[in-house]
């Protein structure tokens, strides 16, 4: 008797659980709920803390919040970004706009996962597609059509320690590789543990170091005017650059930290070496962590080599939305994107990170307020990457395989550092290896848009 | 003096000795596992010092708080614990069904069946990786529990050992249970599972460490950072976008590592007779 | 009703390691895009590259020297702690114990346990060397040194495992033999030499077994510490199958590459066997 008079109030208070539930769900009308917006995105520390910043900005806007959140992801690294991409294509799920870097255009356009951003933002007048920068432009407007948004942009500089230089009686960030070499050399000194120059092993710094000599990392106009089929990288450039670094590096001049971003930071912040060689993204982070007093420069040039000629690559991330999902819900995840886009958040990206604003009305706007005087560090990849001239070589090489050709030319360089082959062996091997990926690439991937 | 005498003094100063002779190498062994845990207790600037110390100069705990802050590593544990739990359950269940069919019941096909299952025991994960995941990210699992456990919810190996234990216990204790109306699956589970509890419990031990130290079949299967794993967590730490310093990463391999040594260290002796028992008879 | 007993275990097992078997050798024949579902047949295509790269070639040397390097050691290592350990020092189980410590950390972990060991500037490895004068390695990120370093993780890690086995081993010789052990000198050894060791044969075999089977198949400690670098010096054969397949895209290209693992462990294992046939001494 007890137990069935227990069964039937477990029984009562379980139904009535049921309607309350359905009455309180049905009691909203769906159209009423905002809809959910997956972004995917590879930032950490500092950026991510801005970008999520920027994000819940854009959450709270009265005009927003009642149709669409966006509801950030974080999914690991850029490459981790992709395999997570391309495993949610297999399934049929995904997200509605992901992060890839600068690197991933072109399989991103060839996966024919991602809805072109122009087909949005020509259509919108308040885009502004007329205020980028054609330097950035160039970079992902492949075949004449632009299909994501360059949300970060950045360029490799010299980050260099005031305090040291001035210590060893130097004023100035050297500006060709032989200045660069003896500067370093100078300030080294081995017995205390302390280098004069470090950078991470990044594939990032050949490609950039060759473009500003003006030379192509691929055949067919570096990719751009047709499917590479061959690497270029044991140009006469590319074997002057590695080269270099290798004597640097033999010379104990350079520290080798790796391939990892971070240790170089580090070992700069701690004082243990002069200068540093990595993105403009830290140009407000480096400088306000360091002890001491941080300035910064483009990246030297070999002497004799006309400063005209190249120019440095676009780097960073850029926004893609995918085409899986339901247009309408598209056409929300542009709005986000466009705002992303907009010169009030290109400004406090800028200022909060160290990646360069993409629009031509933020960088003059802020020069007018004198913004660069007082932050002179920001300035210097933005002028460098202006004066870069206009060609395939600066507009970047576009291929399907860049990945897996990444690690190809890191292999190369720490095989030369590690004096197991010189550097036109280990080069030309390189470039056998990314000739060999392209092939396969070109023969099981349909052409893109 | 008696040689017995004479032979226990020689044993007992040569146990001093042996004992000695031992410790060097024991010190060098666990030196590792310090190494790391004086690390985490260190600032940024001493662990760079020259010559290195084993004893920080104080005792630093925020590197354990900075560590906890910067990734979700209880949630690190939870989810091995889950995953490995789960998996150790299932791999019982199923071996102790399967087995005691092989071991006590007679069907067609059995002995292909058996053969079969041991089989499984040759193909190693790196050829199955591939196709476990491909098939795992078409249904959508990628990144889930499921995902994570599915792959090794059946075991050759405890079939295996299963299969040789329950048929060493005798028959004629089952066919009077079973003559007093017990169904099979009842004295399976109520006579046969208790006898056989040391084995049991071997092999759980065996299976869960085993299932806990994964680390292929995590790291491509879970990606967001919720999913991950004691041991993807910590892989994490050494990830080019982390810019922690190494008392930070330290603190976070100590607070992970532990775990796993405590959890090895209490079940040590059942451990060591799962691996024994199913090594000796090959 | 057997049949419902075996089910569970079975279809977990046809599922999740039977059928991967064969749809591995199956992808093995085919190559496709990296987002396309397509599927285009290549047929022994991914072998003869294999067999053509260079790369390949090199993983498969570097595995080879790999399991040169971690199972001699760590076997010959976890034997002589057992055989210390069977003859009964004080403090035996707490020594014991420290031994066996390792086994509850994963390869990953070990790795991660031998990371600032190895720093070049601050490890306390260099810091040894460089007091008793001797060159100072750039352990992870010198080609020459990288494979070393993630021996000697890897042999830390399996000594324990390996001195279980001897230990057990051991405690199996028989009473009388132990005691003739603890006569002195000369004697000792050819006891050991003549009747211990064929009798633990068993043992040994089934140990440099296991040791090489994981050797071949070593991934996490090689992730954490170099991911495969530096300019593939670590780059072993599973690791290359996990670049090929997760980093670079090329399914086909990384099953092939795990049916060849599978083919050359088979290998290594029937020609273990073989050898021990001859060797091995049961009782």
């Amino acid at each position: 008797m007890m137990l069935r008079h227990k069964l039937f109030q477990s029984a009562f208070s379980f139904l009535s659980a049921t309607v309350l539930g359905f009455a309180l769900l049905a009691g909203e009308p769906l159209s009423a709920r905002p809809v959910e917006i997956e972004y995917w995105h590879s930032m950490t520390g500092d950026k991510s803390d801005r970008m999520i910043e920027l994000i819940k900005e854009f959450n709270a806007r009265a005009d927003v919040k009642t149709r669409l959140v966006i509801n950030p992801q974080y999914v690991g690294t850029y490459n981790d970004g992709i395999n997570k991409l391309r495993a949610a294509t297999m399934a049929g799920k995904g997200p509605h706009i992901a992060q890839i870097f600068e690197v991933g255009t072109r399989i991103m356009i060839d996966s024919g996962v991602a809805t072109p951003l122009e087909e949005f933002a020509t259509k919108d007048k308040t885009f502004g597609l007329e205020q980028m920068l054609p330097q950035v432009m160039r970079y992902y407007r492949v075949n004449g059509t632009l299909h994501s948004l360059p949300f970060a942009t950045s360029n490799p500089i010299i980050y260099w320690n005031v305090d040291w230089f001035a210590k060893a009686g130097l004023k100035a960030a050297p500006k060709t590789l032989e200045e660069f070499t003896s500067v370093a050399t100078k300030l080294t000194d081995a017995k205390a543990g302390l280098t004069g120059a470090t950078w991470p092993i990044h594939s990032w710094f050949f490609e950039q170091f060759v473009a500003r000599q003006g030379a192509p990392l691929l055949d067919a106009d570096n990719g751009r005017s047709a499917r590479p089929t061959k690497a270029l990288y044991a140009s006469a450039e590319g074997v002057r650059f590695v080269s270099w670094w290798a004597n640097l590096a033999r010379s104990g001049a350079w520290a080798n930290l790796g391939r990892g971003w971070d240790p170089a930071v580090e070992s700069f912040l701690a004082g243990r070496s002069a200068m540093l060689i990595t993105s403009t993204s830290e140009a407000f982070v480096i400088p306000s962590k360091a002890k001491f007093k941080v300035a910064t420069a483009p990246i030297p040039l070999p002497t004799g080599v006309d400063a005209k000629l190249g120019g440095t690559i676009v780097g960073g991330n850029a926004l893609w939305i995918m085409k899986a999902k339901p247009k309408p819900e598209q056409e929300l995840a542009y709005e986000f994107v466009r705002f992303m886009a907009s010169a009030a958040t290109q400004r406090k990206w800028h200022i909060g990170t160290g990646y360069f604003p993409i629009r031509r009305d933020v960088i003059a706007e802020l020069e007018k307020e004198g913004f660069y005087k007082k932050n002179v560090a920001a300035r210097t990849a933005i002028d460098q990457l202006l004066a870069s001239a206009d060609s395939p070589v600066t507009h970047g090489a576009l291929m399907g395989v860049f990945l897996e050709a990444r690690d190809h030319v890191e292999s190369a360089i720490e095989e030369v550092l590690a004096g197991k082959a010189t550097v036109e062996e280990a080069l030309k091997k390189a470039a056998g290896r990314t000739d060999k990926a392209l092939e396969r690439y070109n023969r099981t991937t349909k052409s893109g848009h | 003096m008696s040689t017995g005498a004479r032979a226990s003094q020689h044993r007992r100063s040569s146990r001093i000795i042996l004992t000695l002779v031992l410790l060097i190498p024991a010190l060098v062994h666990v030196f590792p596992i310090l190494y790391m845990v004086s690390i985490s207790l260190k600032t940024g600037s001493e662990i760079f010092r020259l010559p290195p110390t084993l004893l920080p100069e104080a005792w630093q705990l925020s590197n354990y708080i900075e560590a906890l802050r910067s990734a979700p590593l209880l949630r690190f544990i939870f989810n091995s614990l889950v995953a490995a739990g789960l998996i150790t359950v299932l791999q019982l269940l199923t071996s102790i069904l399967a087995a005691y069919a092989l071991a006590r019941m007679k069907f067609r096909g059995q002995g292909i069946v058996l053969g079969v299952m041991l089989a499984t025991m040759m193909i190693p994960g790196e050829v199955t990786m591939i196709p476990n995941y491909l098939t795992v990210a078409k249904l959508g699992l990628l990144d889930s529990f499921v995902g994570l456990i599915a792959p090794f919810a059946a075991s050759g190996f405890g079939v295996f050992l299963l299969y040789q234990f329950f048929r060493q216990i005798t028959v004629e204790l089952e066919e009077a249970a079973r003559l007093d109306g017990a169904s099979r699956l009842r004295f399976l589970f109520q006579f046969m599972v208790p006898m056989s509890m040391p084995a049991l419990i071997a092999f759980g031990v065996y299976a869960f460490v085993s299932a806990w130290n994964q680390y292929l079949w995590p790291l491509i299967v879970t990606q967001s950072q919720d999913m991950r794993t004691v041991q993807i967590g910590i892989g994490m730490f050494r990830s080019e976008n982390e810019s922690s310093s190494w008392g930070v990463i330290m603190a976070a391999t100590t607070m992970l590592v532990l775990p796993g040594i405590m959890l090895f260290v209490a079940t040590q002796k059942h451990f060591v007779r799962g691996l024994t028992m199913g090594g000796s008879k090959s | 009703m057997p049949w419902l007993f075996v089910l569970p275990s079975l279809a977990g097992l046809g599922i999740f390691v039977l059928w991967p078997a064969v749809h591995a050798i199956w992808l093995s024949l085919h190559e496709s895009a990296a987002f396309s579902s397509e599927i285009i047949w290549y047929g022994l295509g991914h072998y003869r590259d294999l067999l053509a790269s260079p790369e390949y070639r090199a993983s498969f040397f570097v595995t080879l020297w790999f399991v040169l390097l971690t199972v001699p050691a760590s076997v010959l290592l976890a034997l002589a702690v057992a055989l210390l350990l069977d003859r009964e020092p004080f403090f035996r189980s707490l020594l014991r114990t420290v031994f066996l410590l390792p086994v509850g950390v994963s390869p990953a972990m070990a790795g991660m346990l031998w990371v600032f060991l190895y720093n070049p500037t601050a490890g306390w490895l260099n810091f040894t060397l460089a007091s008793l004068g001797m060159g100072q390695p750039e352990w992870l990120t010198d080609p020459a040194y990288a494979l070393t370093a993630v021996a000697v993780a890897t042999v830390w890690k399996e000594i324990g495992f390996n001195v279980i086995f001897f230990l057990a081993a051991l405690a199996a010789v028989p009473t009388d033999i132990r005691e003739a052990a603890t006569l002195d000198g000369a004697k000792r050894f050819s006891m050991f030499w003549n009747i211990t060791l064929p009798l633990i044969s068993p043992t040994m075999f089934f140990v440099t077994t296991v040791s090489v089977i994981h050797a071949f198949e070593s991934f996490g400690q090689v992730h954490v510490l170099t991911r495969g670098g530096p300019a593939d010096a670590t780059n072993v054969l599973v690791y290359s199958i996990y670049k090929d397949a997760f980093e670079n895209f090329n399914t086909g290209f990384a099953s092939a590459q795990s049916v060849v693992l599978f083919g050359i462990i088979l290998i290594v294992t029937a020609a273990q066997f073989v050898i021990a046939r001859r060797r091995v001494h049961y009782q």
